[in-house]
C-alpha cells in the first residue's frame, strides 16, 4: 500500500455543449478516495454528482466532453491535459493519460466497477445472469469457462442469491428488483476491483431490500477490502456507511468532512439547510425547515457564491465572490463559505441579502 | 397537522371514511383461454383450467375521522395503491365496503359517483405524467370546475389564480404549460387542481417520492398548510417511514394486501408491537453516523400475492414465529432450527457431512427427540444432495405446523393497550398471546 490515495480526481471539468449554450455539470471538483474507504457524494438531482462519477470512468457521451481537470487511479492517469491548449483552443490529452483501448481492457470492470441505479437497465434481457456474469470473469480474469462458472456461482451465493446454481440460467426478468441489484454488485465483485463506484444503487428498491443490500456492502468491503465511492441524496444511507462526505452543489463541492463532523457541526449552509429538510425516522419531527427555491440550471449559474440566492446567510459580497473549498475547521473540514475567516471575504461587514431571496418555488424555468 | 379538536362538532359524528372487508382481486389471465393450461402427459386431457387470482388488497378494514391524516405504509407490491385506487372507485372492489360521509361508494350508480368525486380527490405520484402537456396551468386547475358545473368562466379564473397563489404559485403562472415548471411546482399545481373542487378528502399516492429532499419538506409544509385552512381530510400512501412519521396523525401497516397493524403514529413508531412493523422500522437507516449499526434486516423478498403464505402472510419472514406447540424446544434452539431451515431453502451452504452441518447450525443436540430426528433427516437428505426433500420436510415438520401458519390473524386491538384504537393482526398479540421482546 502506498501513501497515495487511491483515486484523485483534482478540478475536474465537465461540460455539456448543448444549442442552449453550454452546461458546466461539474466544474471544478476534487476528491479522493483512500484506500479501504466508503466515501459519500451527496447532493440533489441536478448537481452533478453522477456526472463527476461517470467522468472518472470516461463514460461522458458527447455533448458532454471532460475539458479540464485531472484523474489518478492507483497511478495511473485517466483523465490528465497540458497546461497549454492545442492550437485549435481544445485541450490537449497529456501522454500518460490512458487510451479509451486502455480505459477499457486495464481499467473499467477489472479495477473500477460501476453499480447503476436500476438493475433492469444494466443487465442484458436476453442473456442469462449466470452467463453475462461469467464471460466477465472469463474476460476479465483470464479463467477457462469452468472455472469462470464456477466463480461466478461462488458469487451469486456470496452476495445471497438463494439457490445460486439452479439461478444461474435464469435471465434477469425472473429476479426480484433487490436480487437484480446483488447480482449487479456480484458482477462488480466478479473481477474484485479495487473501487467499486455506486450511483444511487438502492434507490429503486424497498427499505428492507435496502438494509439487506447495505449489510452486504459492509460484510463485502470487509472481505474484499475494496473502497467505495458512494452516490446518493439519502441522508440515512450516508449516515449509515460514509466515512467521508463530499457535499456537491450545482456542479461544486461544497463541503467535505467526516461523517460525524458533517451531521454534527455542517459547516455551509447547504449542508445545513439539507439536513433541516428530511424528516427523521427515529423521532418526531416539529416543522421542516426547507430550503427555499429549486437549484439553477448549470447553463447559467448564479455569480458569485453559486448557493447565494437560495442562503439564509447569504450577505452582499456573496454575489460577487465565488468561494473556493478551503479549511474551515482544526480538525480538517473543508466548506465553499465566506462566513468562515479562512476565506478573509469582509463578510461579517457586509450587507445580509435576506430579504431578496425569492419567494418559494420562485420564478424559474425548467 | 390540523388537530381533529378544531371540528368539535364533527369528532362526535361518524368517521368521514370507513372501509370495512375491501377486497381486490385480479385475474392475472388474459384472454379467452387464458387461464387454460396445456400439459400433455398423454393420458388424460391435456387442457386444464387454471385461473391465477392476484390478491392484491384482501379484507382491508380502517377509518379515517374528519380533519385526520392517515399514513399507509407498506412496500412495494403490497397493495398500497390498489388499495387507493379502489376506495376512489377508478378500479371497483370484489367484495367490500367504502361508507364516505355515510354512503356506500361501492353501491353507487356511475353518475352519482362522479358527482360524489368532488368531494374526493386524488395527487399521484408523477407529477410529470398526471399534467397534461398541452394544457394551460389555468385550464388544468379550472378543469374538475368546469366538469362539476362550479362558477362561471371569471369565477373559475379567479378560483385558479387564487389557488396557485394557496399551493406558493405565482398568479400568473395560469398562462404557462406544464413543461415550464419543475417537479415540485408540478406538483404544487397537482394540488391546486385537486382543491379546485373544495374537496373534503384528498388521497395522496407517494406524492412526494419522485421529489429531492428539499422539495419534498416545501410540499409536505404545503400539505399541512393546506389542510389547516382548508379543513381536509388525507390519506396519506407513502413507503418512506420518515415522511409518514412526519405527516400523519395515524397509521396503518399493510403487507401483501393486509394490514397488519393500525394505529397512533407516536405510538406506533415508539412501540411497533407486530414484527413486521418493528423490522420495517429497524431497517431504515437513521441520518445520524452516531447510531449507526443498530439496523436489523428482514431476510427474503415479499411472496407473491397470487399464492400468498397460508394463515399469516408475514410469517415466510417472520423472525419471531411461533414455535408448533408440539415441541418442547428452547427460544435459543427454535431460532437455531429456522436459520438451517432459511439456510436449507436457499442452500447457502456447501453440504459435506451430517456432523459438520449439525455443528455449523446447531449448539449441540437439541432437547426435543423428535425435533432432533427431524434436522437429522433433512442434513442426511441434503448430504445426499436431495436439497428439495430437505426444504419439504423442513417446511411440513416445523413451519407448516406453527399456529402462524394455520390460522390467519385478524386486526385486533391489544391487551393491555388503553385504547382500542391500536390494533394489531399477529398471533402474539391475540388474547392469550405474550408481547415480544424489542430486538
Amino acid at each position: 500500500m502506498s501513501d497515495t490515495p487511491l483515486l484523485k480526481v483534482e478540478n475536474l471539468k465537465t461540460q455539456f455543449f448543448t444549442e442552449a449554450g453550454t452546461v458546466r455539470a461539474v466544474d471544478g471538483v476534487s476528491f479522493t478516495v483512500e484506500r479501504g474507504e466508503i466515501v459519500g457524494l451527496v447532493g440533489e438531482s441536478g448537481a452533478g454528482k453522477s456526472v463527476a462519477v461517470r467522468s472518472i470512468l470516461r463514460l461522458i457521451d458527447s455533448p458532454g466532453h471532460i475539458v479540464g481537470g485531472e484523474i489518478t487511479f492507483d497511478g495511473k492517469t485517466v483523465v490528465g491535459f497540458e497546461d497549454e491548449p492545442g492550437t485549435d483552443g481544445e485541450p490537449t490529452r497529456r501522454e500518460e493519460m490512458l487510451t479509451n483501448t486502455e480505459m477499457r481492457s486495464q481499467i473499467r470492470g477489472s479495477e473500477i466497477a460501476l453499480i447503476f441505479q436500476d438493475p433492469m437497465e444494466s443487465l442484458n434481457p436476453v442473456f442469462t445472469v449466470g452467463g453475462q456474469l461469467r464471460e466477465l470473469i472469463e474476460l476479465n480474469r483470464g479463467l477457462s469457462k469452468q472455472a469462470a462458472r464456477d466463480r461466478a456461482i461462488e458469487i451469486l451465493r456470496e452476495v445471497g442469491i438463494p439457490q445460486p446454481a439452479e439461478r444461474f440460467d435464469d435471465y434477469p426478468h425472473q429476479f426480484s428488483g433487490g436480487m437484480r441489484q446483488r447480482v449487479l454488485i456480484a458482477m462488480a465483485l466478479g473481477c474484485e476491483p479495487k473501487l467499486i463506484v455506486a450511483d444511487e444503487p438502492t434507490t429503486a428498491l424497498d427499505v428492507t431490500v435496502e438494509g439487506q443490500i447495505l449489510d452486504l456492502v459492509y460484510d463485502l468491503q470487509d472481505k474484499y477490502d475494496a473502497s467505495f465511492l458512494w452516490v446518493t441524496h439519502d441522508m440515512g444511507i450516508v449516515a449509515e456507511i460514509c466515512d467521508r462526505v463530499n457535499v456537491m452543489y450545482l456542479g461544486e463541492v461544497v463541503e467535505r468532512a467526516s461523517v460525524d463532523d458533517l451531521f454534527y457541526n455542517p459547516q455551509h449552509p447547504y449542508t445545513e439547510a439539507l439536513l433541516n429538510s428530511i424528516p427523521r425516522p427515529d423521532q418526531s419531527t416539529e416543522d421542516l425547515q426547507p430550503l427555499e427555491g429549486a437549484m439553477p440550471e448549470p447553463i447559467n449559474p448564479p455569480s458569485g457564491c453559486r448557493f447565494h440566492d437560495r442562503c439564509p446567510e447569504a450577505r452582499e459580497v456573496c454575489q460577487r465572490t465565488h468561494p473556493d473549498l478551503r479549511t474551515v475547521t482544526e480538525a480538517g473540514q473543508y466548506a465553499a463559505c465566506l462566513k468562515h475567516d479562512a476565506f478573509e471575504a469582509a463578510y461579517e461587514t457586509s450587507r445580509p441579502l435576506t430579504d431578496e431571496s425569492p419567494a418559494a418555488g420562485g420564478d424559474r424555468r425548467e | 397537522m390540523t388537530d381533529v379538536s378544531s371540528h368539535p362538532e364533527e369528532s362526535e359524528e361518524d368517521p368521514l371514511v370507513r372501509v370495512s372487508g375491501l377486497t381486490k382481486h385480479f385475474d392475472n389471465s388474459s384472454g379467452l383461454l387464458g387461464s387454460y393450461e396445456f400439459a400433455p402427459d398423454g393420458l388424460s386431457f391435456p387442457f386444464t383450467h387454471n385461473p391465477e387470482t392476484v390478491r392484491a388488497v384482501d379484507g382491508v378494514s380502517f377509518e379515517i375521522e374528519q380533519g385526520e391524516t392517515l399514513g399507509l405504509v407498506g412496500e412495494s407490491g403490497c397493495g398500497k395503491s390498489t388499495l387507493a385506487r379502489v376506495l376512489l372507485q377508478l378500479l371497483s372492489p370484489t367484495d367490500g365496503d367504502i361508507h364516505f360521509q355515510g354512503e356506500n361508494l361501492a353501491e353507487l350508480s356511475n353518475e352519482a359517483l362522479r358527482q360524489r368525486r368532488e368531494d374526493i380527490q386524488m395527487i399521484f405520484q408523477d407529477p410529470q405524467s398526471s399534467l397534461d402537456p398541452r394544457m394551460k396551468i389555468g385550464a388544468i386547475i379550472e378543469e374538475p370546475m368546469e366538469a362539476h358545473g362550479l362558477r362561471d368562466a371569471t369565477g373559475r379564473e379567479q378560483r385558479a389564480k387564487e389557488l396557485l397563489e394557496s399551493v406558493g404559485l405565482e398568479p400568473q403562472y395560469y398562462d404557462r404549460y406544464p413543461h415550464e415548471f419543475s417537479g415540485g411546482q408540478r406538483q404544487r399545481i397537482n394540488l391546486a387542481r385537486a382543491l379546485s373542487v373544495d374537496p373534503d378528502f384528498v388521497v395522496l399516492d407517494e406524492p412526494t417520492s419522485a421529489l429531492d429532499v428539499s422539495i419534498q419538506a416545501q410540499i409536505l409544509n404545503t400539505l399541512q398548510d393546506l389542510q389547516t385552512e382548508f379543513g381536509l381530510t388525507y390519506l396519506f400512501i407513502s413507503h418512506d417511514l420518515s415522511v409518514i412519521r412526519h405527516i400523519s396523525d395515524r397509521v396503518a401497516v399493510m403487507y401483501l394486501g393486509e394490514l397488519v397493524e393500525v394505529g397512533d403514529v407516536d405510538r406506533l413508531f415508539e412501540d411497533p408491537r407486530h414484527p413486521y412493523t418493528q423490522a420495517l422500522l429497524s431497517s431504515i437507516p437513521v441520518p445520524d453516523p452516531r447510531s449507526r449499526g443498530e439496523r436489523s434486516v428482514l431476510h427474503g423478498d415479499v411472496p407473491s400475492p397470487i399464492n400468498p403464505p397460508s394463515g399469516c402472510r408475514f410469517r415466510t419472514r417472520c423472525p419471531a414465529l411461533i414455535v408448533p406447540a408440539e415441541y418442547d424446544i428452547s427460544d435459543s434452539e427454535w431460532a437455531d432450527v429456522r436459520e438451517l431451515i432459511r439456510a436449507v431453502d436457499r442452500r447457502s451452504f456447501d453440504a459435506d457431512s451430517v456432523s459438520h452441518i449439525q455443528e455449523q447450525f446447531l449448539d449441540g443436540r437439541l432437547t426435543d427427540t423428535r425435533c432432533q430426528e427431524v434436522v437429522t433427516e433433512a442434513i442426511e437428505h441434503t448430504v445426499a444432495d436431495e436439497w428439495e426433500r430437505a426444504t419439504e420436510l423442513l417446511q411440513t415438520e416445523f413451519a407448516e405446523k406453527s399456529v402462524c401458519a394455520e390460522t390467519a390473524p385478524s386486526l385486533d386491538s391489544i391487551t393491555g393497550e388503553p385504547t382500542t384504537d391500536r390494533r394489531v393482526a399477529c398471533h402474539l398479540h391475540g388474547s392469550e398471546g405474550e408481547p415480544i421482546q424489542h430486538e
